[in-house]
């Protein structure tokens, strides 16, 4: 074949411009770290990545919602278990009153504190959290109970997605521990208000009385307790779920669109010298070309 | 019966002939890298006619050392590559308007029905709600601003095509005009190779222009094919017209030398106006539809559960966007619904009124709505997907027929350039050869005029 000074120029600019490209693509991959940065670099990969786009963003909306809602619930369990407390003492002040020896006065002012701890009870029934009024329902932003422990919630409970398609209740159950919408169907605050009016009346048989309808609030708040406690139970296992589902979906993302390093780093070096290559096999061709001519 | 001024005659002959060819030679070594320059030889022939100079040399012609078969192989290949470059190049416009993949539109659906999920934690929180709106309005501005990068990258490929077709024309009406020169000179026999040269270049640049064949009759004339038509026959061109039809198309009409007009739009396939014409037509409406059909389908599925919920005041029915009422035009057309927008407390989280504030059963449906399937039966995040997905596969396929193409182009230039360039070495050769030639022919004359001389001097 018959080889030209044409012929010479187009191999080298052709081999040249082939080498450039290689060696531009590498030291993109190289410095960016990722092999697909478009999707024109592999269409698959790409889509897989948004694939993982998508799930990472769903878990971490769903474990946001997960953990503050658990960390709502977790007040809300400890409220209830202050409100235990609550009843425990005024049952205790019952059953010292139910004594024979004790007065009419001291028994009066027993009264008192049964009042006071009623209205400690409605400060924990009052309890906020994120999510307003954490024993109201889906009535949040108005204060459930009143003095006299009339309720303005409701039995709603607010709503969440725990996994996909699993939409569960989140709401502690404030109906249920405060109102006779509760298994004992008693209202704690009204048990209370009978109880000091007992007292005030010097009424041993209805102090007496209130002994076990206290236990029934008692039992009320704890099954709302431990409803509270199975929820964040169930959320934080949920959540926790989240985090091994995070790592396995970042995984698969880095896999689909991230570049190997060292692979990256040494087809650098090996562009990089065959881009040397083929500007110092042009440069002797031109040479050539003007020494004949010369 | 040979004389001494015979003799005289034939020295003559071959001075005249190294002469020409030297001529040749200086002028392939001085045009050694002129485009499109084709190497000449100087045809030297002895005379074989009888008469007093018999024997001599004479120039008989000078030959353009064209491979005919070579150069049409590169004019086909130039326009495949024409095709896939314009289509590579206008796609990977096409592909920057997607944006990066976190802030493309598929990101800012993860963000939208994330905000959901988010809100249905505390449906009842103001900024919450704020954050709804927010992630809702940038998603309605980036459908908008993807649609009108499309429509407008459309507008500046129908431009390009415009001038590409000018430039086509302007060539056509040129090789048409260098046709008529060609046959008068072949006519008169006098030499027309630059002409040729020039023509050469000119069709090789509308094989990559528009994708040409071209035949040379024995007049010298060359008829070049292209677009379904003979764009040139003889000394009259035919002229390209681009225009846009009411339905938003291209179409590209010819005008024949006799004022017939024929659309060729559909034979437009190579070159550089098929690479418009395919990107133009074919890849950008087919990611304009893809994305006009996520948005419809994507804003009635929002609407449809929206509606179902009540705002914070109560009201249910309210939809959350304002979408066309069919997927034509939706992306560009998509809005907040002014129920919404600016009102927070307007969006839905709950599903009855008797759950206000803190009911969230709807919130958390529209954040299902992100794995859910939309109308196409894909999921809103997997249609993106597929349109990113058909977008990177055309523009990768333009891609590699454009590299494949360079390669076929370099080849089948680097044959053609392997009959018709100019080799320095060969010429420096020839050159020295010639002029050794020139040399003895001297010589000759030289002897010769001795002879002579000798003889007159003697007698």
């Amino acid at each position: 074949m018959r080889i030209t000074e044409g012929m010479r120029s187009i191999h080298s600019l052709q081999n040249m411009s082939k080498a450039a490209d290689r060696l531009d693509k590498a030291s993109r991959v190289a410095s960016s770290g990722y092999n697909v940065e478009n999707p024109s670099d592999d269409p698959a990969a790409y889509s897989s990545m948004l694939a993982a786009d998508t799930q990472l963003s769903r878990i971490d909306a769903r474990a946001t919602v997960l953990d503050r809602t658990a960390s709502d619930l977790e007040l809300a369990e400890s409220a209830l278990a202050g409100g235990g407390d609550i009843l425990t003492r005024a049952r205790e002040l019952a059953m010292e009153m139910t004594d024979g020896t004790l007065s009419a006065s001291d028994r009066a002012n027993a009264a008192s504190e049964v009042r006071a701890l009623k209205e400690s009870l409605a400060g924990v029934a009052n309890t906020r959290g994120a999510t307003g009024f954490l024993f109201a329902g889906t009535n949040t932003q108005t204060q459930p109970f009143d003095s006299s422990g009339n309720y303005a919630g409701n039995s709603s409970s607010l709503r969440i997605e725990v996994g996909d398609n699993v939409v569960d209740d989140a709401s502690a159950k404030g109906a249920e521990a405060f109102t006779t919408a509760g298994v004992a169907g008693r209202n704690p605050f009204a048990d209370l208000e009978t109880l000091a009016t007992a007292l005030e009346n010097n009424d041993v048989n209805t102090i007496q009385q209130s002994l076990s309808n206290i236990d029934d609030d008692q039992k009320q708040l704890s099954n709302a307790r431990s409803d509270a406690g199975a929820k964040i139970d169930r959320f934080r296992a949920a959540s926790s779920y989240l985090g091994q589902s995070k790592t396995t979906v970042s995984k698969a993302r880095s896999t689909a669109i991230e570049a190997d390093a060292p692979a990256a780093y040494s087809e650098l070096t090996i562009a990089q010298s065959a881009y040397e290559r083929a500007l110092s096999v042009t440069q002797k061709i031109l040479s050539i070309s003007t020494n004949s001519t010369g | 019966m040979s004389s001494l001024f015979n003799v005289l005659g034939i020295a003559r002959d071959g001075l005249m002939a190294q002469q020409a060819a030297i001529d040749v030679t200086g002028q392939n070594i001085s045009n050694a890298s002129t485009p499109g320059y084709v190497r000449r030889d100087a045809d030297i022939q002895s005379r074989t006619t009888a008469g007093p100079s018999q024997g001599g040399v004479d120039v008989v012609g000078v030959t353009r050392n064209l491979d005919v078969f070579a150069y049409n192989r590169l004019i086909a290949e130039e326009g495949q590559k024409g095709s896939a470059d314009a289509r590579s190049t206008a796609l990977q416009s096409v592909q920057g308007l997607l944006g990066t993949s976190d802030s493309a539109i598929g990101a800012k659906l993860d963000d939208f029905y994330a905000s959901f999920q988010t809100l249905s934690a505390t449906p009842g929180d103001a900024s919450a709600r704020a954050a709804v709106l927010a992630k809702a309005s940038s998603l309605v501005q980036a459908f908008g601003a993807l649609s009108g990068g499309l429509s407008s990258a459309q507008q500046q490929l129908q431009n390009q095509a415009a001038a590409q077709a000018n430039d086509i024309n302007s060539k056509l009406a040129e090789v048409a005009t260098l046709n008529g020169k060609i046959s008068q000179a072949k006519a008169i026999g006098t030499d027309a190779n630059d002409l040729r040269d020039r023509r050469d270049v000119l069709i090789r640049d509308l094989g990559a222009g528009i994708g040409a064949r071209a035949v040379e009759d024995d007049k010298g004339e060359m008829t070049v094919f292209g677009a379904g038509i003979a764009l040139v026959t003889g000394s009259s061109a035919a002229s390209l017209d681009v225009s846009v039809t009411a339905s938003n198309s291209l179409a590209i009409r010819a005008t024949r030398p006799g004022g017939s007009v024929v659309d060729v739009t559909s034979n437009v396939v190579d070159g550089k106006l098929g690479g418009i014409v395919t990107t133009r037509e074919k890849d950008i409406p087919s990611v304009s539809t893809a994305l006009d059909n996520l948005a419809f389908n994507f804003a009635n599925s929002v609407n449809a559960v929206h509606q179902s919920g009540v705002g914070l005041d109560g009201v249910s029915g309210r939809s959350m966007f304002d979408v066309s009422s069919t997927a034509q035009g939706a992306a560009y057309t998509l809005r907040l619904s002014a129920d919404v927008a600016n009102n927070p407390n307007a969006i839905a989280a709950a599903s009855t009124p008797g759950d206000l504030p803190g009911g969230s059963d709807i919130a958390v449906k529209l954040g299902q709505l992100s794995a859910g399937k939309l109308a196409s039966g894909n999921t809103p995040s997997d249609t993106w997907a597929n349109l990113t997905n058909d977008l990177g596969t055309r523009l990768a396929s333009a891609t590699h027929e454009s590299a494949l193409r360079a390669d076929t182009v370099a080849q089948a230039d680097s044959l053609n350039s392997s009959t018709s360039g100019v080799s320095i070495d060969e010429e420096t050769v020839k050159l020295t050869q010639f002029q050794r030639a020139f040399e003895a022919s001297t010589k000759v004359l030289q002897t010769v005029d001795s002879l002579l001389q000798g003889l007159m001097q003697d007698l």
